[in-house]
């Protein structure tokens, strides 16, 4: 195997390259990736990039969604979705100017808390805050993170530990969203539905704040 | 950070669908993205579609509105201005 291929590795499995032009160093280097997964976030660039779930996730009647949402400062922007289902604003959170969340009109989606708080203001300050928000049908479905369904609005923050529950609090499906080495498909914890960042590179990942 | 070319959309659909399936459209125009590192290969794997470097937005959408062939790479702070000059934001919040 080529050591350019190598280098090419140990960077998508999120490694840190020592020495390119030593094949021994490489190897280490990608075990190493490997074996110690880098927690870190993937900071989408509010033009090309966003969560796409491997299919749908259903959001039962009296269950949640939660997920913890970061915003670099100095860069609010406005309107930006936050999340959305396949093909319809009937499942959705978006912002309304700058700061102030809003849920879809059609009441699929209810109950939007920031930190515990309905005052549903999570400003851009380089900060992450808890999102969470009850189903009040068994219609409600999430497909799209950072992203209306039409994949525009697209934010420029990062996500994780996305989480679905249902009534009864049980945890249904459950994406850190942080695990550097997986790249571009980050893999559920609980659940089998994934989340693939559209127009991944590896370049995305940065430091939790 | 990525970076990005704006490359014309026939060539996207005849050359490159397939390793950039998702290139979001800008008028005739698709946006590739790919890693600061592939930077220079691209350059050299597509030298012969004039390939230039553009940090103006308005430079960006001149070359655009003028259909222009070559290549142009950018940074995503010219694209997201261009992107919004091509797509403004609807008044619908929704």
């Amino acid at each position: 195997m080529r050591n350019d291929l190598l280098e090419q590795i140990v960077i998508a499995s999120g490694g840190n390259v020592t020495n390119k032009d030593d094949r021994n160093a490489l190897l280490s280097d990608w075990l190493a990736a490997v074996e110690s997964p880098q927690i870190e976030m993937a900071v989408t660039d509010g033009a090309t990039k966003y969560w796409k779930l491997t299919s749908p996730v259903t959001i039962p009647q009296g269950g949640s969604i939660e997920f913890d949402l970061y915003r670099p400062s100095g860069l609010a922007r406005t309107n930006e979705y936050v999340i959305s289902g396949e093909s319809d604003t009937n499942t959705a959170i978006f912002f309304g100017g700058e700061s102030s969340l809003l849920v879809g009109s059609s009441g699929y989606i209810a109950s939007l808390t920031v930190d515990g708080s309905e005052v549903n203001e999570a400003p851009a300050d380089g900060s992450f805050y808890k999102i969470s928000a009850v189903s009040t049908t068994n219609l409600s479905e999430v497909k799209n993170l950072g992203c209306r369904f039409s994949f525009e609005r697209l934010i420029l923050g990062a996500f994780k530990d996305l989480i679905i529950k249902d009534s009864q609090g049980e945890i249904i499906n459950h994406i850190p969203l942080t695990n550097k080495s997986q790249g571009a498909t980050q893999l559920a914890t609980v659940g089998n539905v994934n989340a693939t960042m559209i127009n991944y590179t590896g370049d995305e990942w940065e430091p939790l704040p | 950070m990525s970076t990005y070319a704006v490359i014309p959309q026939e060539q996207w659909a005849d050359e490159l669908v397939q390793r950039f399936p998702h290139a979001p459209l800008v008028q005739n125009y698709k946006v590739l993205v790919f890693a600061d590192a592939e930077t220079e290969q691209l350059k050299e794997d597509y030298t012969e579609c004039g390939i230039v470097e553009m940090a103006s937005s308005s430079e960006i959408i001149e070359h655009i509105q003028s259909d222009l062939k070559p290549w142009v790479i950018l940074q995503v702070e010219p694209l997201r201005e261009v992107m919004q000059h091509f797509n403004p934001p609807s008044d619908e919040v929704i």
